[in-house]
């Protein structure tokens, strides 16, 4: 399998007033064509900044950042602007959490298009730029007639079509989707879903998608990366339907049973105890550590282990999961 | 004949006005019943209608038709007095709890109130109670908690206060509404088990609102699926999730994660026309089965087995 985008050890803090409040720790992750990636974990453990900073949005006043991210040959974090600026979209596009909102409500679908095109492909002809919406709106089972209308005539799960079509205009190898679903309705919601794994399918793209829904990512994609507090636990390829031999991080353990089932037999929920941790006053060990019921002494202090394979485990408690038993 | 229901809602009719356009039917002509100790769960898409039936089973709202009985009493109507009292009998838990709590009040504040205001019980008395309910919601140790204002809670503390506060009044029927959605996976667990283990000791009886029909499947006993201010099918927990009858189940459950399958069934997109000029069934624009009668009757809620009733025409033709 081909990578398609290496991220290497980012770490990235905020700068607010309180000094640097580190969210993101040494986070390595690889996307491979013609894959879903899911990344999953609550809120605050800091999947939508790891979604901008994958793009470069912040300015180096907002965040200190280190590490790298590569798509094709290129580090974003050292080439210049003029490139930066033609990657994003062209290279690797990206669906924002609640970006359905963020249409512009003054000019039509069509001028969204036309606008995005011509930023990068600045010799089409007006033909040219219709025809590309119209097949962009069909991919994502919208009419074509939709271009002439404006952001606020159309309902949510229609805008949202909108703006992934928008994101597949420059025929981008990664697509980054932040939460591209979480404010629709469970119909609408499964059926851009379908669409998404269609189109991911059909384009063998590479698509990193991010949500707080384990249980929706694990429907979609083929390996799933949890993330908890800021760090990853586990990248894994199987979701919530594991069955009960196979391994997987004491946190995505603790998920799996948390998530009532539909279907399945298994009828007792149980919650993790406690709350999520508090970023700015972690320390040096495993930021599971307070609500682990497999923990160590030593966990609370020594760092987890670093791990880069296609998929792992990161817990001291399992020492016996190996790299390369999970070697994919 | 015996009526062993809490409260029973017969052609529940709920209006809205709409400024420069017409009234809206939020809740369309809706018969329901919850038993005792009983949960029953109302599932179906944002704006279908289930705050609206939930607001006037607790009497937030007034119906514009239709009755309200509870234990036996018509309530359709009471105000002062009456309408207080019965406040302290049914009690609401709404989906966000940080906005349902006052940021400049403690959380011991929070639960004295509707133990003097609803109970009559004395401040002495009352504070002794909170510490009861606190305990009772796994907020411990409650001197701690009680001192808290709401921004020093988690979001799942936040809505254990909540329910707390809601079990001050003794309630016979509490309507949780949405009450786990804005909550992270890990914290949901934890409340929908507090509120089965309430259940268990106080005897009390759920109206569960929610989308999420795995959680309804969990928590409740009978679910009832509502679409276009309508009640569409009503079963039995396990009988709704594996032997659907109306259409819009089977979409809703197709569309589930964790269902058989991820095949959508065709439909058309869409919002369900809540003015009263509509005829026909409300699902008829997207229903992928959809017959020449749909759009001009509207199908009642007919038996399709014991405990399971279903409006759609489809039943009474034999097809599926
Ligand atoms: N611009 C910012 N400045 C300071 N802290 C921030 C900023 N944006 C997010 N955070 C904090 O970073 C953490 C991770 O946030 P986020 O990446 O949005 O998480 P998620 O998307 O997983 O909910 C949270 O604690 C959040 O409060
Ligand atoms: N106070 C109100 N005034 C006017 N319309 C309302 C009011 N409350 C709800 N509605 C409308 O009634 C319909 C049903 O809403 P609601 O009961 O909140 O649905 P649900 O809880 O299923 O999302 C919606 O169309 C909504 O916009
Ligand atoms: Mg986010
Ligand atoms: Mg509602």
């Amino acid at each position: 399998m081909n990578v398609a985008m290496a991220v290497e050890h980012l770490d990235v803090a905020y700068r607010t007033p309180n000094g640097l409040v580190s969210v993101l720790r040494d986070i390595s992750l690889t996307l491979y064509h013609d894959e879903i990636l899911g990344v999953v974990g609550e809120s605050g453990s800091g999947k939508s900044t790891l979604a901008q900073t994958i793009m470069r949005l912040f300015k180096p006043d907002v965040a200190s950042i280190t590490g790298r991210v590569v798509v094709g040959e290129q580090d974003l974090y050292t080439v210049s602007p003029r490139t930066l600026r033609e990657v994003r979209w062209r290279d690797v596009a990206m669906v924002f959490q609640s970006s359905m909102n963020a249409l512009n409500p003054v000019i039509s679908i069509q001028a969204h298009f036309t606008d995005t095109l011509l930023a990068h492909l600045p010799h089409l002809t007006a033909k040219e730029i219709e025809e590309r919406t119209r097949n962009l709106l069909q991919q994502v089972r919208l009419s074509p007639a939709i271009a002439r209308n404006y952001p606020h005539e159309l309902s949510g799960g229609m805008r949202q079509r909108v703006v992934i079509a928008l994101a597949l205009a420059l025929d981008p190898e990664v697509l980054i989707m932040d939460e591209p679903t979480t404010a629709l309705d469970v119909v609408v919601q499964r059926s851009i879903l379908n669409e998404i794994a269609a189109i991911q399918r059909q384009r063998r793209l590479a698509v990193l998608l991010i949500s707080h829904d384990f249980s929706l990512v694990s429907s979609l994609a083929q390996r799933i990366a949890v993330m908890y507090a800021g760090q990853l636990m586990e990248i894994t390829e199987h979701g919530m339907n594991s069955d009960a031999s196979v391994a997987h991080h004491p946190y995505t353990e603790g998920l799996i049973a948390a998530i009532p089932q539909l279907l399945g037999n298994r009828v007792r929920i149980d919650g993790i105890p406690g709350d999520p941790p508090d970023l700015a006053e972690l320390g040096t060990g495993c930021p599971f550590y307070d609500r682990c019921p497999k923990r160590l002494a030593m966990c609370e202090t020594t760092p987890l282990p670093p791990r880069s394979t296609k998929t792992f485990i990161r817990c001291h408690a399992m020492p016996d999961i190996e790299e390369g038993n999970h070697e994919g | 004949m015996k009526d062993n229901a809490v409260i029973r809602a017969e052609n529940l009719t709920i209006r809205f006005a709409r400024r420069k356009m017409p009234d809206i039917l939020a809740v369309r002509s809706v018969s329901l019943s919850i038993g005792e100790k009983e949960t029953v769960a109302l599932v179906g898409e944002s704006g279908s209608g289930k705050t609206t039936m939930g607001r006037a089973l607790v009497r937030l709202l007034r119906p514009s038709r239709g009755t309200v009985w509870f234990k036996g009493q018509n309530v359709t109507t009471i105000h002062g007095k009456r309408l207080r009292h019965y406040h302290s009998q049914a009690q609401l838990i709404f989906q966000d709890p940080f906005a349902s709590l006052n940021p400049f009040h403690t959380v011991g504040y929070h639960l004295e109130r509707p133990l003097m205001n609803l109970r009559g019980l004395s401040e002495r008395v009352a504070r002794e109670t909170v510490s009861d309910l606190l305990m009772q919601v796994g907020l411990t140790p409650t001197l701690v908690y009680q001192r808290k204002y709401p921004h020093e809670l988690s979001g799942g503390q936040r809505q254990r206060v909540a329910i707390a506060r809601a079990l001050a009044g003794n309630p016979a029927l509490v309507v949780a509404d949405e009450p786990i959605s804005m909550l992270d996976v890990s914290l949901r667990a934890e409340v929908l088990r507090l509120l089965q283990s309430i259940q268990e000791q106080h005897g009390l009886s759920y109206l569960y609102i929610t989308h999420d029909l795995a959680s309804a499947r969990y928590l409740a006993h009978r679910i009832a699926v509502m679409y276009g201010a309508s009640i569409v099918e009503m079963a039995t927990a396990e009988t709704l999730v594996r032997s659907p009858a109306h259409p819009y189940t089977h979409l809703l459950l197709a569309a589930s994660v964790g269902s058989a399958t991820d095949a959508l069934p065709e439909t058309q997109s869409g919002a369900p026309d809540l003015t009263e000029s509509r005829v026909g069934c409300p699902f008829a624009p997207r229903c992928p089965l959809v017959m020449d009668r749909c759009r001009v009757e509207t199908p009642p809620l007919v038996e399709v087995e014991p405990d399971h009733v279903s409006a759609c025409f489809l039943h009474q033709e034999g097809t599926p």
